[in-house]
C-alpha cells in the first residue's frame, strides 16, 4: 500500500502516440485526491475501482498510492494522497500534473473543517492552482452518518465561495456504497474532457 | 528597466477584464448558456453534450474574450439553498444576466422576488442588468418585453441600465447580440474599473 503501487511511464512513446493518433487508445486523466486524514479519499478510490481489484480493507495511506481505473471512455489516474498532518506538505508536488483536484471532506468532523478550509487555502494560493484552471470537486463524505451537515452547509463552513478562478461542485457522497459519487465523476469528466 | 518594458507591455497588450454573473432560478439554462457561450467564444471548445448538464451546485466559471475585453463568467447554483452563496459574489461583478425560463409563466412571481433581492443590495446600484428570457424555442414561451415587464414591476430602485433580450440557449444564436449589448453597456457607462489581472 506504502508508496508508489502500480508505476506508469510518462513518457509517451512511439507506439502510444500512434494509438492516440488512430484513437484507439483512451484519453488518459490525472486527478489527484486530497484531502484530511479519515474523511475517506482511499474508500472512495476503492469505490471506483473495478469489482476485481477493490479492497477489502481499506487502511490509512502513507505517503501516496497510484490508481487506475476507467469511466466515461476516459481513463483515470488518481493520487490518493495521504490526509496526514505529516504528509499534507507533500501534495503540492502533484498539483501542476493534476487535470482536477478533488477535496474529500468529511462532514461529520465539524471541529476540523477549520483545518481543511485552511489546507484548501494553501491550495488555492500554490502557484500551480492559481495560475491554470483547475476544477474541483467537493466530496462532502460520510453522509450516512447522522450527525453529517448537508452539502451547503458544508460549502459555507469551507468559504467555498471564496473561490472565484475555477469551477468547482460539490457533492454529498457515501464512500462505502457509493452514492452521489458517480455524479461528482460525471461532472469531473465533463469538466475536463475537452482539455485532455 | 525591467518594470518600464513590463508597463508598456501590460498598456499594450492587457485587455480590460470584467467580471458577469449569471444567475437565475433553478432550471432556467444557466448552465447550459454558459456552455453554449464557450462554444461561440473559445476557439476549439467542443462543448459537453447539452443533455448531459446536471444541475450545479457550486461554481461554473469560464473566461471569454469579445472583442478587446475579457469577461470571466460565473454561474452559480439556482437551487433556493444555494442563493447563499451568491452574496459573495456579487460585490466583484461588473455586470448581471438574469435568466428566466419564458415558457413557464407560473414562475416569474417567484424569479421576480429572487431578482428584487438582489437587486436590493447596494454593489448593485447602477449595474447593467440583462434579462434573457430563455426557452424561446419552447411552445408557449413569453416574449422577452413581456417577462421583463412582470419581473421589473414595483422596482423602483432600478437605476442602472437594464434589457431584456428573448433567447434560447439551445439553438444559441442570440447569445452573441447579448454580449455586445453587455459590453457596450460596461464600456459606454463605466462605473467600476475592470478587474486589475495583478491581483489575481
Amino acid at each position: 500500500m506504502a508508496g508508489l503501487e502500480r508505476s506508469r511511464s510518462t513518457r509517451p512513446g512511439l507506439l502510444n502516440r500512434l494509438a492516440t493518433f488512430l484513437g484507439i487508445k483512451k484519453k488518459e486523466a490525472q486527478i489527484l485526491f486530497v484531502g484530511l486524514d479519515n474523511s475517506g479519499k482511499s474508500t472512495l478510490i476503492n469505490f471506483l475501482k473495478p469489482d476485481s481489484y477493490k479492497r477489502q480493507e481499506v487502511v490509512p495511506t502513507i505517503g501516496y498510492s497510484v490508481e487506475q481505473f476507467t469511466a466515461g471512455r476516459i481513463s483515470f489516474t488518481v493520487f490518493d494522497m495521504s490526509g496526514q498532518g505529516k504528509s499534507r506538505p507533500l501534495w503540492e508536488h502533484y498539483y501542476r500534473d493534476a487535470h482536477a483536484v478533488v477535496f474529500v471532506l468529511d462532514s461529520t468532523d465539524r471541529l476540523r473543517m477549520e483545518v481543511a478550509r485552511e489546507e484548501l487555502n494553501n491550495l488555492l494560493l500554490h502557484a500551480d492552482v492559481s495560475t491554470r484552471k483547475v476544477p474541483i470537486l467537493f466530496l462532502a463524505n460520510k453522509m450516512d452518518c447522522k450527525d453529517a451537515l448537508g452539502p451547503i452547509q458544508v460549502s459555507v463552513d469551507m468559504c467555498l465561495h471564496e473561490i472565484n478562478l475555477h469551477s468547482w461542485h460539490i457533492c454529498a457522497t457515501n464512500a462505502v456504497t457509493g452514492e452521489g459519487v458517480e455524479e461528482g465523476i460525471l461532472w469531473l469528466t465533463e469538466q475536463i474532457k475537452h482539455r485532455l | 528597466m525591467f518594470s518600464l518594458l513590463h508597463g508598456f507591455w501590460k498598456y499594450a497588450f492587457e485587455k480590460d477584464e470584467y467580471c458577469i454573473l449569471i444567475l437565475g432560478l433553478e432550471k432556467a439554462g444557466k448552465t447550459t448558456f454558459l456552455e453554449q457561450t464557450r462554444v461561440e467564444y473559445c476557439k476549439g471548445y467542443i462543448g459537453v453534450p447539452l443533455d448531459r448538464i446536471t444541475p450545479t451546485v457550486g461554481l461554473n466559471c469560464e473566461k471569454i474574450t469579445v472583442r478587446k475585453y475579457r469577461y470571466l463568467l460565473w454561474d452559480l447554483g439556482g437551487q433556493e439553498e444555494l442563493q447563499a452563496l451568491w452574496e459573495s459574489y456579487i460585490p466583484e461583478c461588473h455586470g448581471l444576466i438574469w435568466l428566466v425560463d419564458a415558457s413557464d409563466k407560473d414562475n416569474f412571481s417567484t424569479s421576480r422576488v429572487a431578482l428584487q433581492n438582489v437587486l436590493e443590495r447596494p454593489q448593485l446600484a447602477n449595474l447593467p442588468l440583462l434579462i434573457l428570457a430563455n426557452k424561446q424555442d419552447l411552445p408557449g414561451a413569453v416574449p422577452a418585453s413581456e417577462v421583463a415587464d412582470q419581473l421589473l414591476q414595483n422596482l423602483p430602485k432600478l437605476t442602472g441600465i437594464h434589457a431584456a433580450l428573448g433567447i434560447s440557449a439551445i439553438s444559441a444564436d442570440a447569445i452573441p447580440k447579448g454580449f455586445d449589448w453587455l459590453t457596450r453597456a460596461i464600456i459606454d457607462h463605466p462605473i467600476k474599473p475592470p478587474r486589475n489581472r495583478d491581483t489575481i
